[in-house]
C-alpha cells in the first residue's frame, strides 16, 4: 500500500537502526567496564593488601606461566581461597537480586515492585529463622555443618513456598491477575512477617543473633561450594532473560494489550516469578537478606539508559554486580577486622539515591 | 471474514450481550453503536480476545477464534483498546515499533523502521517520534496508539482492525482524520470494526452498522437505514431529526428543537 500513500513522507529513514545498537553496546560496554573495576578494587583491598602487579603474578603463576612479579604464598592462598569466591558470590547475587527486581517492577508495571514486597524475601527468612530456632534441637542430631546446609535449604524452600501460595491466591476464574498478584503478596508477606516475628520472640539470645546477622546479609560465607551451589539458579535467570525482553517490553502496554501482540501472558507471568523464586530464594539462603539492590539498580539503569528491556536487564546484571563486588569490599573493611552487615550498607547507600530519583522523576512528570 | 454467531456473554450473573450475530467481511467498515451499558466495548472485548463468551461463537477466517495462538492474531488483527496507559519512559517511535515486535524475533530491521515511520506519518504524529510517550498530551497518546495498531497490521493483506472509541480524546480535525483512515484501510481490503458514540460520524463513515440496545441487536444494515430517528428515539431516548444543509451535501442527525434533556 506504500505505492498509494499520499500523506507526509517520512522524513526520517534508517540508519537510525545501526545507531541504536551501537549506543546499546555503548551502554553495556560502560557498565562491563565499571563492573571490572569493581572486581580489582576488591580484590586488591583488604586487611592483607594485594597490588595489581602482585595480582598479575598470581594469576600468570596460577596459568602454569612463569610469573609475571613476585608475590607473597598467603597473598595467593587469600586470593583464591577468601577474595576471588566472595566476589564470584557477589557479582552472582548483585546480578541477579537486580535482575529479580527489574523482572518484578516490569511483570507488576509498578516501580516498586522488589523481591521483599511480594513475600519471597519474607518466605525465606521465616524458614530460615524456623531452622534456626528449630535448629538447636536438632544440631546435636545433625551437626554443624548439615545444619549450615539445612539452614540454605530451608531459606530456598521457604521462598518458593511463599511465592506459590502468593500465585494461587491471585488466581481469579482460573487466571492470575496481576494487580490480585500484588495485594496477595502484600498479605502474605504481612503475615509471614507476624510468624517471624513470633519466633523471634521465643527465640534464645544466642539464636536472636544469628537471626539478626542472617537478616541483615553477609557474604562472609563464600566459599568455592556456595558459589557453585547458587550457580545454576542464578545463571539460568541470566541466560534465559534476553528472551523475556520483548514481552516486557509489550505488558508495558497493558496485559490486554500485550495478548493482543502475540505475548501468551499466563506463560510470561509463570516464568518471571519462576526466574524470580530461583534466583532470590538461591541468593537469600546463602547470604541472607540484601535489601535495596533489586529496588535501587534497574531505577538508576532506566533513568540513564531508557526502559527497554533488553538494556534494561542486562545494564540491571551488570550494574547490580558492580554494585554489590563495592559494597561487599567496604562491608570488609570498614570496621576491620570486624565485618559491617552488607545489607546495612546497601540500604544506606540505596536510600539516598532512591530520594533522589523518586525527586527527579516527580520534577520530570510536573514539567 | 468474521463471523459472530448467536453470541451471548454473562459477566457475574448479569447478560450483558444476547444472541448477536453478524459477519465482517474484508473491505467493510463496521461501527458499533448504542447508548451506555448497552454492550458495545463488551462485543469489541469478545473480538479481541479479552472476554470468552459464554455462548455462541467467534470464527475468525472460518476458524475458532478460540483455537488461534495469541501469536497466529497478533498478525491478522490489530486493537486498540479504550485504556492505554504506559508508565514506562518509552519514546513514541519506541511504542509504535511495538507493533511490529510479532514479525521479528530479535532486533527490529530497517524495513520495520520504515513502517513504524509511515504510521506515525499516517497519524501526523511523526514529530513526536523522539517525545516520551508519557509526557504526549491524551490526545497525541491516542494518535501514538493508532499508529502502534496500524503498524501492527500494516502488511496483512486483508487484516482486522478492532478500533474501541478510536476518536476518544482527540481534537476535530484528529477525529475525521483518524476515521477517514478507518474509511481508507477498508478501501483497501481491511476488516474495520469500530466501537462509536458520535452518530454522526458512523452515519458519514462506516459501511455497515449494528446498533446495541441492552446486550441485544437492535437493528444492523447500512447507516441511513439504521439511523432513522424512530430508531434512535427508541434505543437512546431522544428524538432527532435528520437536518440537511442548506448548500446541501450530507445530511446530519440532531436533537428535535424542543428537546428537553432533563425536566426540573
Amino acid at each position: 500500500m506504500s505505492q498509494t500513500d499520499t500523506l507526509t513522507q517520512p522524513r526520517r529513514e534508517a540508519g537510525t537502526f545501526t545507531a541504536r545498537r551501537r549506543s546499546r553496546a555503548g551502554a553495556l560496554g560502560l557498565l562491563a567496564a565499571l563492573l571490572v573495576l569493581a572486581v580489582l578494587i576488591s580484590v586488591c583491598t583488604g586487611a592483607m593488601a594485594i597490588s595489581l602487579p602482585e595480582l598479575a603474578g598470581i594469576v600468570t603463576q596460577q596459568l602454569g606461566m612463569e610469573a609475571a612479579y613476585p608475590f607473597e604464598e598467603h597473598q595467593k592462598i587469600i586470593f583464591w581461597f577468601m577474595r576471588l569466591p566472595r566476589i564470584c558470590l557477589g557479582i552472582l547475587i548483585g546480578a541477579g537480586l537486580s535482575v529479580a527486581g527489574a523482572l518484578l517492577q516490569s511483570l507488576f508495571r509498578n516501580p516498586l515492585a522488589d523481591p521483599m514486597l511480594i513475600g519471597i524475601s519474607s518466605g525465606a527468612t521465616l524458614f530460615a529463622v524456623l531452622a534456626i530456632v528449630l535448629g538447636t534441637f536438632f544440631s546435636g542430631l545433625l551437626g554443624g555443618l548439615l545444619g549450615s546446609y539445612l539452614l540454605s535449604f530451608a531459606a530456598f524452600m521457604g521462598a518458593c513456598l511463599a511465592i506459590l501460595l502468593v500465585y494461587q491466591l491471585s488466581k481469579v476464574n482460573g487466571r492470575s491477575q496481576i494487580t490480585t498478584m500484588l495485594l496477595a503478596g502484600i498479605a502474605i508477606n504481612a503475615f509471614v512477617n507476624a510468624l517471624t516475628g513470633l519466633l523471634i520472640s521465643m527465640a534464645n539470645d544466642e539464636q536472636l543473633r544469628s537471626i539478626t546477622f542472617w537478616g541483615l546479609g553477609s557474604l562472609g560465607g563464600a566459599t568455592w561450594t556456595t558459589v557453585l551451589t547458587v550457580l545454576p539458579f542464578i545463571g539460568l535467570t541470566l541466560l534465559y532473560m534476553p528472551r523475556l525482553a520483548k514481552s516486557l517490553n509489550l505488558l508495558a502496554l497493558g496485559e490486554s494489550q500485550a495478548a493482543h501482540l502475540g505475548v501468551n501472558t499466563t506463560r510470561l507471568k509463570r516464568q518471571t516469578i519462576l526466574l524470580v523464586t530461583l534466583t532470590v530464594g538461591a541468593s537469600v539462603a546463602v547470604a541472607g537478606t540484601i535489601g535495596f539492590v533489586g529496588l535501587v539498580i534497574p531505577h538508576i539503569i532506566r533513568q540513564a539508559f531508557g526502559p527497554h528491556h533488553r538494556l534494561v536487564l542486562s545494564g540491571s546484571a551488570l550494574a547490580g554486580a558492580a554494585v554489590l563486588t563495592l559494597a561487599d569490599t567496604l562491608s570488609r573493611t570498614l570496621v576491620a577486622p570486624s565485618e559491617l552487615p552488607i545489607g546495612v550498607l546497601t540500604a544506606l547507600m540505596g536510600t539516598p539515591v532512591f530520594v533522589y530519583i523518586l525527586l527527579k522523576e516527580k520534577r520530570y512528570t510536573h514539567d | 471474514m468474521i463471523e459472530v454467531n448467536n453470541l451471548s456473554v454473562s459477566l457475574g450473573g448479569k447478560e450483558l450481550l444476547k444472541n448477536v450475530s453478524f459477519r465482517v467481511r474484508p473491505g467493510q467498515f463496521w461501527a458499533i453503536v448504542g447508548p451506555n451499558g448497552a454492550g458495545k466495548s463488551t462485543l469489541l472485548k469478545v473480538l479481541s480476545r479479552d472476554l470468552a463468551p459464554s455462548g455462541g461463537e467467534v470464527l475468525f477466517n472460518a476458524r475458532p477464534l478460540a483455537k488461534y495462538q495469541n501469536q497466529e492474531l497478533a498478525q491478522v488483527r490489530a486493537v486498540l483498546s479504550q485504556h492505554n496507559q504506559v508508565s514506562l519512559p518509552f519514546k513514541a517511535e519506541e511504542i509504535v515499533m511495538m507493533g511490529r515486535y510479532p514479525y521479528h524475533e530479535h532486533e527490529p530491521t530497517d524495513a520495520d523502521y520504515a513502517i513504524v515511520h509511515r504510521c506515525l506519518a499516517k497519524v501526523e504524529a511523526l514529530h513526536l517520534a523522539d517525545r516520551l510517550y508519557p509526557t504526549l498530551s491524551g490526545g497525541e497518546q491516542q494518535r501514538v496508539q493508532l499508529a502502534r495498531t496500524l503498524a501492527q497490521i500494516w502488511e496483512v493483506p486483508q487484516g482486522y482492525l478492532l478500533l474501541d472509541e478510536p476518536t476518544n480524546g482527540l481534537d476535530l480535525k484528529h477525529q475525521y482524520q483518524t476515521l477517514h483512515l478507518a474509511r481508507e484501510l477498508a478501501g483497501r481490503g481491511y476488516g474495520v470494526v469500530a466501537v462509536l458514540h458520535d452518530l454522526n460520524m458512523a452515519l458519514h463513515y462506516a459501511d455497515r452498522l449494528l446498533l446495541l440496545s441492552k446486550g441485544s441487536t437492535y437493528a444492523e444494515g447500512t447507516p441511513a437505514e439504521v439511523l432513522n430517528p424512530a430508531a434512535i428515539e427508541a434505543v437512546y431516548g431522544i428524538a432527532v431529526q435528520w437536518v440537511t444543509p442548506a448548500e446541501g451535501g450530507t445530511c446530519f442527525i440532531m436533537p428535535q428543537p424542543d428537546f428537553q434533556p432533563i425536566s426540573l
